[in-house]
């Protein structure tokens, strides 16, 4: 029997593949028999990783904001490849300000990269899934995309790419390609190592898992909606976050706090 | 009975169009009203039409996405009014091209205007309306961010102000102002009096209740949201103003597309008649 999952003889593109959860999406769609172009701001690793993988993995720098950088990758993969199959949106940046606070260059960053970048590269990029008979993209977006973040580019650009999808997925269905986003919670991985201790333990404990998530548990989903064992799925949004966007906050309700102010601070 | 007296409402994009209903309505509610728009000359004119009716109101050219310009429309709220109770943040562009058609440029002035705006907007009137003991935020985002949408920038920002008002609506509890997005579906108001009157009645077509919505209806939910008494404990919601469309759109389409087909039918040929051509 055919194994849906199996993707030989695609050509997937993954920005911010260096690292964290990036480099576990490369990791298995090569595994599963893909070709990834990947990208990242990070040459040195970058090119560390390509090393590791092999051939059917090629590093290219860029800008995931420039639409320069999405027309470079576009022609590389043209050429070595002969097209492109599928895009994953993962490149991401992380925001630590709030609304009374956040100035414009700041906002601009986290926006332009987690929102314009999947932007761009659905534009570049779609019509070459249109001319190889369809295709996949994934979205990267985040819990914060289901709730919120205190960082307010942070959540606009989640919520925003979000949305994005599912525009994306009423205009490119007809060509058959599929645009669905994640939203990955608590995960280990780079952008949550600067979280202090408490913050980690609260995550954990509030998750009805309790525990944190793997990167290669975000790409075994990733790596499903990219596959043709996900052939009817598009404009869908999946969380995965132990269950976190499904009500900690009423769970919590119901627990005695350990100290008198509930350990309130503000 | 008038539930603003002695309250001040700025609303941008209040020129014309939703934004121009929504200032009238606060106003008939008592509220003194900040009419801030890029169109002066609109303004300045519903202004005097305002005052000349018996309320307080001034006009502020702001451009929402002017950090700077929101600085001083604030500073001239505080020495002219004293306070500020409710901001309206209604100013919106489109541009309604796609993802493959949609040029980078264009996405950007979207998301600056639509989701920058009304972020600086809140940071720059959110410590006036503190003083004054809080007050309410409404976000006007639209249909398009609660669902899928022909255009790119524009579903990309009204879903991010959708969530950024629940950011808001966190951060600014303690300082008892609730934030809220009210989502409009295709209303007859001057952004989609430049799109054919066959659009607009195509998307009407497809509503549970088929026709397009008037601006009041936006904005009496708006007022509802401002006003304390009547919406205290409402925070981070959002309310759809669609006549069904998200709710029930789908449903509908369909249906419409069954009835579409079965009249195809009943002008075709059966096979039977095809036969004996």
């Amino acid at each position: 029997m055919t194994d849906r999952r199996d993707l030989t003889g695609k050509v997937v593109v993954v920005t911010g593949g260096a690292h964290g959860m990036g480099a576990a999406h490369v990791r298995l769609l090569v595994a599963r028999g893909a070709r990834v172009l990947f990208t990242d701001v990070d040459e040195a690793a970058g090119q560390g990783l390509a090393d590791e993988v092999g051939e059917a993995a090629r590093f290219a720098s860029g800008d995931v904001r420039e639409l320069a950088s999405w027309e470079a990758w576009r022609d590389l993969a043209l050429a070595e490849w002969g097209g492109v199959h599928a895009l994953v949106n993962n490149a991401g940046v992380f925001g630590t300000s709030t609304v009374l606070g956040i100035e414009h260059t700041a906002w601009r960053r986290v926006v332009d990269v987690n929102l314009r970048g999947p932007f761009l590269g659905t534009k570049v990029l779609a019509p070459l899934m249109r001319d190889a008979g369809g295709g996949a993209v994934v979205n990267v977006s985040s819990a914060a995309g289901l709730d919120q973040n205190p960082d307010p580019s942070y959540t606009a650009s989640k919520w925003g790419l979000r949305g994005l999808t599912k525009t994306a997925s009423q205009e490119l269905g007809p060509w058959g390609v599929r645009v669905n986003s994640i939203h990955p919670g608590y995960m280990l991985t780079a952008m949550t190592d600067f979280a202090p201790p408490e913050m980690r333990q609260a995550k954990i404990e509030l998750t009805p898992l309790r525990r944190a998530g793997e990167s290669w548990e975000a790409a075994e989903l990733v790596a499903f909606l990219v596959s043709d064992a996900a052939a009817f799925i598009t404009g869908a949004e999946i969380a995965i976050d132990g269950g976190w966007t499904s009500g900690v906050q009423a769970t919590e309700a119901r627990r005695a706090p350990t100290t008198p102010s509930g350990g309130e601070t503000t | 009975m008038r539930r603003l007296d002695g309250k001040v409402a700025l609303v941008t994009g209040a020129s014309g169009g939703q934004g121009e209903v929504e200032a009238r309505l606060l106003a008939a509610e008592g509220a003194a009203v900040v009419v801030a728009d890029v169109l002066v000359e609109q303004g300045e004119r519903l202004v005097a039409e305002l005052v000349a009716a018996g309320h307080r109101a001034l006009f502020a050219e702001l451009d929402v996405s002017d950090v700077p310009a929101w600085a001083r429309v604030v500073q001239r709220i505080e020495s002219e009014l004293g306070r500020l109770d409710v901001l309206v943040n209604n100013a919106g562009v489109s541009d309604r091209r796609g993802v493959v058609e949609q040029p980078d440029d264009a996405f950007d002035r979207v998301l600056e205007v639509n989701l920058w705006g009304p972020v600086a907007g809140m940071q720059a009137c959110a410590p006036l309306m503190a003083r004054g003991g809080g007050g309410a935020v409404v976000n006007v985002s639209s249909i398009a961010g609660l669902t899928g949408y022909d255009a790119a920038g524009y579903t990309a920002s009204k879903w991010g102000l959708r969530g950024v008002t629940k950011t808001a609506a966190l951060e600014l509890a303690p300082l008892g102002i609730r934030v809220n997005s009210v989502h409009p579906g295709v209303i007859l108001t001057p952004m989609v009096s430049n799109v054919p009157r066959e659009v607009v009645d195509a998307f009407a077509r497809v509503n549970p209740n088929p026709r397009a919505g008037r601006p009041e209806e936006v904005a009496h939910t708006v007022v509802h949201l401002c006003i304390e008494e009547l919406s205290s404990y409402t925070t981070g919601a959002e309310v759809a103003v669609d006549g069904g469309f998200v709710a029930g759109g789908a449903h509908r389409a369909q249906s419409l597309r069954i009835a579409e087909l079965a009249a195809q039918d009943q002008r075709r040929p059966t096979p039977q008649e095809g036969l004996d051509d």
